[in-house]
């Protein structure tokens, strides 16, 4: 069976993922506005460019921005899960092996001892986000079952993955729950709010775009990180 | 609102607890001839070795209608106690040729760990750091 998840199962799933992101991106860019939006931001790329790369740019560093620092404490369960989560699916070891076994491409990988700190990191981000999301006044006003399910859809592969390292007795069963995880995360990402992946760069190109046109972007020097 | 968020965070917590049960240990194997894969050395190994049931992979070719040559080729010396031909491989392509060797055969086979199960192989107990030389 594990051949078959390792295999075309997982072949598969990252094709849903890719294509299914690209989806979004598309879908998202044909939702813009033609009047309003994509007239300005291609007329004006000497601000539209800049101000996009601003925003995405200062979004993407720990208190780069007003929004940031006014909530440090979902800013540190923010970059606790995201460092992790970006790095160790990309360059952990065993992960870089598939890849170079299945593709060719060969990447560098995280030193093991890394990988772990970067793992229970990502994990106590996850677990501050569960608290934020319980004991938040405007989030208690805002969850659903979708919320939590993202998180858990985000919880397992790490976890099922830590767990394949430390618990050595049962390491079969935690990679097949690893795999299996792993895949329902790529496949559903593009079918929820994981879909954040992509769209977190198309929103904020957006933002930073248009604030750097219109609302006084040209007096503001075209790259405010709204 | 609040009632949906305990109920949803206790259906978060029951499944990690099911997901934890349901995780048990694996078998192993008892008088069976396990042997460490001491050729290509690695300097500094970021696995621990890998170890392998050497019994079991006689079984097998014996009941594949196979021999020794499955695995080991016949050299000046004898047989090679290397897998395949992993000598014949450039130094920096030794370790991917024999994670293919191995898994293609496991593959084909239908039996034996996947590529994805790193320890399953890779579970030679304080081989790391010890043996770095």
């Amino acid at each position: 069976m594990l051949q078959t998840l390792s295999g075309p199962c997982f072949v598969a799933s990252l094709l849903i993922f890719f294509v299914g992101l690209l989806g979004r991106a598309v879908w998202y860019v044909r939702g813009l506005d033609w009047r309003l939006e994509r007239v300005a931001y291609g007329y004006h790329k000497d601000r539209s460019i800049p101000g996009a790369i601003n925003s995405i740019a200062k979004w993407l560093l720990p208190g780069g921005t007003a929004g940031w620092r006014a909530q440090p404490v979902a800013m540190l369960a923010f970059f606790l899960l995201h460092f992790g989560a970006v790095l160790i699916p990309l360059f952990l070891l065993g992960h870089t092996v598939l890849l170079e076994q299945t593709t060719g491409i060969c990447l560098p990988s995280l030193p093991p001892n890394v990988a772990d700190i970067l793992c229970i990191a990502s994990l106590s981000g996850i677990a501050l986000l569960v608290l934020r999301r319980l004991f938040s006044p405007t989030l208690r006003q805002l969850n659903t079952w979708k919320d939590w399910f993202v998180l858990l859809l985000t919880f397992l592969p790490f976890f099922t993955g830590l767990m394949a390292k430390f618990d050595v007795n049962a390491y079969d069963t935690w990679i097949l729950l690893h795999v299996i995880t792993g895949e329902l995360f790529l496949v559903l990402a593009p079918f929820t709010k994981l879909a954040h992946i992509v769209l977190f760069f198309m929103s904020r190109a957006q933002l930073g775009m248009d604030y750097a046109i219109k609302r006084g972007g040209r007096a503001r020097g075209g790259s405010f990180p709204w | 609102m609040p009632n949906i968020t305990l109920r949803s965070a206790c259906a978060f917590c029951c499944s990690l607890l099911l997901l934890v049960l349901f995780a048990t240990s694996s078998q192993s194997a008892e008088g069976d001839e396990m042997l460490t894969v001491s050729f290509p050395v690695i300097d500094k190994p970021s696995l621990p070795k890998v170890v392998f049931n050497h019994t079991k992979h006689v079984n097998y070719v014996d009941e594949h209608g196979s021999d020794c040559s499955r695995c080991h080729r016949v050299t000046k010396q004898g047989l090679s106690t290397a897998a395949f031909d992993v000598r014949l491989q450039k130094a920096g392509d030794q370790v991917k040729y024999l994670h293919t060797a191995c898994t293609d055969c496991h593959s084909q086979s239908g039996r034996g760990p996947a590529l994805v199960q790193c320890r399953a192989c890779h579970a030679e107990a304080a081989s790391l750091g010890a043996n770095n030389k």
